[in-house]
């Protein structure tokens, strides 16, 4: 029972949090939690802090209670907006636009249709990484036929007469790689050093965008800095600082229920966060995020809420939305 | 990998679809019901004329019940053949729903209201005679019993100003009946921008039309010839106060074969006046009013089977395997009250068991002591809590401590009686027979005591058992799906798994029950008023809560007060009978006689759906007189800042340890 | 391949760099409303003061161009305002009206407005908030619904024969923040099948699970089918026709609505969504667009300033 975490004192609110998440576990979280697993992950917090457990527990819960979790569904959704929103609408304007600002329905359908057929969608990371598995659902929801697909290696080969490295595909005028979170844009950057400047050096009207489904806004920022996508980059949702959830900019703490306030969960997501993951306590880079997809949990989420042994906790550590190892 | 998400875990009570039941359910629930009351002829009064209003609180049955009288329900009931329906229960039911015109906009636009008026009363018509011309089409797609087409389309089209010439059958009719219709759509819609209703003409004068259809119908139908054509107009609450005086006036004109049974909710009837500032329409003379709700309520063992069938159908479909009936009501977990409800109580008492404090409710009995003896006398106290201590059974401990204090005096008094409780309770538990005093607070107070136990203990009642959802739910059956959803997703949450193995504990229950008391508080009504309403019920609650957990409670189970409304205000009034309309309050038939002044005052009681969020009874047992002040505090929020202090007053006679030292029955309290 | 013709547009970020011959803004305290209307740039600024924000004429701006309205039906509202200004002759004139402070059916309403006066080329533009204040309790309507009708202009010519057995009515629900309006509109077709459009993607990451924690406090269902819960942007009003119109072609394969009723209880982008795909697909049909009117809204609901957009509207 999870009345027996609380007193008396902080009972209505463990009650009132509790009833948030149990109507969010149904109707967002794909029923991924249950009673049982959330005392398992209070468990955890046992006064480690300095500060009762009974407060350092109503702290995690009401953490807990503002996590952020896009299910299978709210995915494949997302996936249809990185390419309506942020490739097709832009590229109709584009079309548009060369055609004389035309409104002819199908001049412009049949100039779109060219252009779509001159693109090419594809992933960051390898295979197996949870970027590029997106890509399957990606074509799936937005209709695509599996030639707009292409792999990394195939992008730039070797001829076979002057040895030269040339594009493979020499009539593609957009590569369009896709991923699921950007969080220091890292990622990207090295893309853009490894091979994206040598394909735009052999031919400079290919355009290179850069699409996903969470950015950190500052990660954006150093993409469009520091890569070669330039300002053709994009993300469906892009996280600035307010989302970082212990920070004094956290929109979680704009307005609290009595009882809570954000020194002590701060203290409990950075004491316990040193403990478990002290290399990045506060998640990679500091982004103190409460975010939670069907397929995994970003390390940009606070460790305390994946932390396990799998992820090479540094204690013992039960988590409540588990993380699958990049190894 | 992403995964489609798995049907295991949805919800079998969500409240998907618009309606559960199918009309041939509908029928067979409401036959037996019906029948009961002499067949729906009567209750509906179909052989006569006359017209009616029938009115019913939202989910009262009444829709269904009009459809049921409605010309596909008639068929469904005689193999499909609406002719042998019509022959043999001697009417023509014409179903509409008046939520269908969007009345919203004949108003406004820069038209006077009287031309609104008229365009309205012509619309209703034209859309009465639509459904009317359907309904035949209907009837005679089978089998024609129309002998001469041709001269019924001419008097029909003759009823008209300027009779059509160019319709030659029925089908025809039909359209130019709908065409007329969409002329004023297309014409009333622009008027926003055009600001004119040019080319909007009135074609015939009121009543023409759907008292002068059926007659020419009759005459040229030999089915029909001694039929009543019944037009159900239902939903008439969405008509504002102006159009509702068309309806009124169509209920004074009423003539020949035809006549209107007229559904709202209650209190749905914004004027009795008629069209052009007219009389009144007067109850008996020009109509009959019925009200359902309380025809419903009474219907216990009916509803329970129809709410089983219910829930077991909703199971059935989104489990493996056919849910018996039967087998539904062990898929909860129940309150045994045996042994005076040992095993739920027991558990309670073992859940804060503490070397240093006693019991929570001896604690407050010791301070109560205290005032008695002085807090010198630590010995004497520990003698009278000794003489009321019953271990194995909480429940009789608290029952000995009301005992006590409904016998309160000085120390002597106070020894003497907790020696006699100690005897007393001996022998209930023996099954003997104590005092006749003590046995009837135990028989009344027994709901109570458990409920303030868990109160002591801070946990919330425990609410279980389907018989119990199926209560609260009140004849309503989509107030026990939103129950049942609610202790789904929480048992479900629990780990319980619920109806595929596991049962639905009591906890879960309880949440579920709590859940769905906050949902049903925050439901939408259909008209403003939201925030007194809700906060003078609220006061009421608080004042039965108050009594309920008090030390010695005047009333038992109490979730019903009586009220003299002739002495109250205006506005505490309106606000009693929108709550009542909006089902937080239920009126009940056999008004209390007051005691003062020996009229008959109005009863109500508090919903079981909502009586959870205060921990109220949801069985209803004794009544609360409240006189025109209090009452008055708590309705009109005019005078709602006297509520505290009369509410203090009322409760200090209930209180320890002084109990106010006032008269000892609270009737005669001044409040 | 995707409805191009609600598509031929796109939504733009604001920048301030254009110039309109007329602006109209409805007056309220939201910094997003105050600020947009103080850095556009137009011959003709006008505030348009309506009667839900109570404002008294003390708190009205002092140095603009006011445009007042007692009504309390948004046709007369618009007409009363931006009718008195603009007419045949000005007709042509670049014209922007910022839809930030506007109530739903006055969105509406204008779109209807201008189509038939023939001002068939028009923008909108709309400030997203940074967050709204007080996160789940937002309470926007200060005052309980006082009626749920249909929005002028958008009445359509319903079927009225209820003769047959089973009304095949359909309620399209644009699922927004406000539970009470979200049940009332539920409550008054409650006979209709319901289907529900989220926004997803939402103007922010976290109002997606609070709009759900808000529909389920108004009771309504959490059926997860593909056809009967849709997905349209927040801030896009040209995908939200597509998603619309989508979901019609989807319904109407199965069985076609004896009546269909939609209701835009969402951002106000969405709104101008419903709108514009009404009158490319619904004028003259049995549907309408139906809301829960309240006589007063709060005059602030938001904090800070989020991404703007400017929604080239244009009549084929």
């Amino acid at each position: 029972m999870m009345n027996s975490y609380f007193s008396s004192e902080h009972e209505d609110l463990a009650a009132a949090l509790k009833q948030r998440i149990t109507i969010l576990n149904e109707r967002a979280w794909e029923h991924k939690l249950d009673n049982d697993a959330i005392n398992r992950w209070l468990e955890n917090f046992n006064g480690r802090t300095g500060l009762e457990p009974e407060i350092e527990r109503i702290h995690a819960l009401y953490l807990l209670s503002q996590f952020m979790y896009f299910g299978s569904r709210e995915i494949r959704v997302l996936l249809r907006a990185i390419y309506n929103d942020l490739y097709l609408a832009p590229l109709i304007q584009e079309v548009r636009h060369s055609l004389g600002d035309s409104r002819d329905l199908q001049k412009i359908a049949s100039a779109l249709k060219t252009e779509i057929s001159k693109t090419r969608f594809l992933g960051v990371g390898n295979p197996s990484e949870s970027g590029v598995h997106l890509l399957y659902y990606f074509r799936q929801e937005n209709s695509l036929s599996k030639k707009q697909f292409a792999d990394n290696a195939q992008i730039i080969t070797r001829d076979q007469e002057t040895q030269k490295r040339v594009l493979r595909y020499p009539e593609i005028e957009r590569y369009v790689f896709v991923d699921d979170v950007c969080g220091s844009g890292e990622t990207a950057v090295r893309y853009s050093n490894d091979f994206l400047r040598e394909m735009q050096e052999l031919n400079n009207n290919v355009k290179i965008h850069y699409f996903c489904l969470f950015a950190n806004a500052d990660g954006m920022d150093v993409v469009r800095r520091d890569s070669a996508f330039g300002n053709n980059c994009g993300a469906v949702y892009e996280f600035d600082k307010s989302y970082r959830c212990v920070s004094e900019d956290s929109r979680y703490f704009k307005s609290t229920p009595a009882g809570i306030n954000l020194e002590s969960a701060r203290k409990i997501a950075d004491v316990y966060g040193q403990i478990i993951c002290p290399g990045h306590p506060m998640g990679y880079l500091d982004s103190q995020m409460l975010l939670g997809f069907t397929h995994n949990t970003p390390d940009n989420t606070l460790p305390i809420i994946w932390m396990d042994s799998d992820n090479c906790s540094t204690s013992p550590w039960t988590p409540a939305f588990r993380r699958y190892p990049k190894v | 990998m992403i995964n489609q998400l798995s049907n295991r875990d949805d919800n079998p009570f969500d409240l998907t679809k618009a309606s559960d039941f199918s009309d041939t359910q509908i029928l067979n629930y409401w036959v037996d019901i019906v029948e009961e009351q002499g067949g729906l002829l009567t209750v509906l009064n179909l052989r006569s004329v006359m017209p009616m209003l029938l009115l019913g609180g939202k989910g009262s049955g009444k829709t269904h019940l009009m459809r049921y009288c409605s010309a596909p329900v008639q068929a469904l009931r005689h193999e499909g053949s609406l002719h042998t329906a019509v022959s043999q229960e001697g009417y023509l039911g014409i179903y509409v729903s008046s939520d269908g015109l969007n009345v919203g906009r004949f108003s406004g636009k820069g038209q006077t209201q009287d031309t609104w008026n008229a365009i309205f009363g012509y619309y209703f018509e034209l859309w009465l005679a639509l459904n009317l011309t359907s309904t035949i089409i209907m009837k005679n797609r089978a089998e024609s019993f129309i002998t001469d087409e041709q001269s019924f389309i001419e008097e029909v089209t003759a009823l008209f100003d300027a009779p059509p010439s160019d319709i030659s059958d029925i089908g025809q009719l039909y359209n130019f009946l709908e065409q007329k219709l969409r002329a004023v759509d297309s014409i009333v819609n622009n008027c926003a921008i055009t600001r004119s209703l040019d080319g909007l003409e009135i074609t015939f004068s009121p009543g023409r039309l759907c008292y002068g259809i059926p007659p020419v119908i009759a005459k040229h139908d030999k089915s029909l010839r001694d039929s009543i054509f019944v037009y159900l107009i239902d939903e008439i609450e969405n008509l504002s106060e102006e159009q509702q005086k068309f309806l009124n006036s169509l209920i004074r004109y009423r003539k020949g074969n035809a006549t209107i049974r007229v559904g709202a909710r209650l209190y749905g009837i914004k004027t009795y006046e008629t069209s052009g500032s007219g009389e009144p329409i007067k109850r008996n003379a020009e109509y009959e009013r019925v009200e359902l709700d309380s025809f419903l309520r009474g219907h216990d063992k009916e509803y329970a089977k129809l709410a089983e069938e219910l829930v077991a159908k909703r199971l059935s479909s989104t489990h493996t395997g056919a849910i018996e009936l039967k087998d539904v009501s062990c898929f909860f977990e129940s309150i045994s009250s045996a042994n005076f409800y040992q095993e739920l109580t027991s558990k309670l008492a073992n859940s804060r068991q503490s070397t240093e404090n006693d019991r929570p409710y001896f604690e407050k009995l010791k301070g109560h002591l205290c005032h008695v003896f002085g807090s010198q006398a630590e010995d004497k106290i520990q003698s009278v809590i000794s003489h009321l201590r019953v271990d194995d059974f909480p429940l009789i401990e608290k029952l000995n401590i009301l005992h006590l204090y409904k016998n309160w005096g000085n120390s002597q008094q106070v020894i003497e009686t907790s020696a006699l409780i100690q005897n007393d309770a001996k022998l209930l538990i023996q099954r003997a027979k104590p005092s006749k005093d003590y046995s009837q607070t135990f028989e009344h107070f027994d709901s109570d005591l458990l409920a303030q136990l868990f109160r002591d203990y801070s946990r919330k009642i425990p609410y279980a058992g389907l018989d119990t959802l199926i209560h609260l739910s009140q004849g309503v059956p989509r107030n026990l799906l939103g129950i049942l959803k609610q202790i789904y997703r929480r048992s479900l949450f629990a780990g319980e798994k619920p109806f595929a193995g596991g049962t639905v504990s009591l906890q879960s229950q309880t949440e579920g029950v709590m859940d769905s008391a906050v949902w049903f508080w925050d439901d939408a009504q259909p008209d403003s008023y939201g925030t007194e309403v809700r906060d003078a019920v609220e006061r009421l609650a608080i004042l039965l809560r108050s009594i309920r957990y008090s030390d010695k409670p005047s009333e038992c189970d109490l979730c019903a007060f009586s009220v003299d409304e002739s002495k109250i205000t205006e506005q505490a009034r309106r606000t009693i009978e929108r709550a009542e309309n909006w089902s937080y309050l239920l009126k009940i038939r056999d008004g209390a006689k007051n005691k003062n002044t020996q009229s008959v005052d109005s009863k109500f009681q508090i919903s079981p759906m909502l009586a959870p969020k205060w921990g109220l009874s949801v069985h209803r047992r004794g009544t609360l007189e409240i006189r025109p002040d209090l009452a008055n505090s708590i309705f009109d929020n005019m005078h709602s800042s006297n509520f505290e202090a009369l509410l203090k007053t009322r409760i200090s006679a209930m209180s320890a340890p002084s109990f106010s030292a006032k008269a000892s029955s609270d009737q005669q309290a001044l409040f | 391949m995707i409805n191009l013709s609600y598509l031929l547009d796109a939504k733009t970020p604001l920048k301030f760099d254009e110039a309109w011959d007329f602006f109209f803004s409805a007056f309220n305290n939201s910094e997003r409303v105050t600020e947009t209307f103080k850095n556009i740039t137009a011959d003709k600024k006008y505030w348009l003061i309506i009667p839900e924000y109570q404002y008294k004429h003390e708190e009205e701006p002092k140095w603009d161009l006011v445009l007042r309205t007692e009504s309390l039906n948004e046709a007369d509202q618009i007409i009363e305002t931006i009718g008195s200004v603009l007419n045949s002759t000005n007709k042509d004139s670049k014209i922007c009206v910022d839809i930030t402070g506007l109530m739903r059916p006055q969105i509406l309403f204008i779109l209807r407005y201008f189509k038939v006066l023939g001002v068939n080329k028009f923008d909108m533009v709309y400030a997203e908030p940074l967050h709204y204040a007080r996160k789940e309790d937002t309470d926007f309507t200060l005052s309980d619904v006082s009626e749920v009708r249909q929005v002028s202009g958008f009445e359509g010519t319903h079927n009225v024969d209820m003769s047959r057995e089973v009304s095949n009515d359909l309620l399209f629900l644009g699922v927004g923040y406000d539970s009470d309006l979200m049940s009332r509109v539920s409550l008054d077709k409650d006979r209709a099948r319901q289907l529900q459009l989220h926004s997803l993607p939402s103007l922010s990451a976290d109002m997606y699970q609070e709009s759900l924690i808000r529909l389920d406090r108004a009771g309504l269902s959490n059926s997860k089918g593909d056809d009967q819960v849709f997905f349209s942007s927040a801030n896009d009003p040209f995908f939200t026709a597509v998603a619309l119109s989508r979901a019609l072609q989807k319904i109407c394969t199965t069985k076609p609505p004896s009546n269909l009723y939609l209701s835009p209880l969402a951002t106000k982008p969405q709104t101008l969504g419903f709108g514009l795909f009404y009158l490319k697909e619904l004028d003259g049909k049995p549907a309408s667009i139906i809301f829960p009117f309240s006589e007063k809204y709060s005059r602030e609901t938001s904090k800070g300033i989020g991404r703007r957009w400017v929604y080239p509207i244009i009549f084929d």
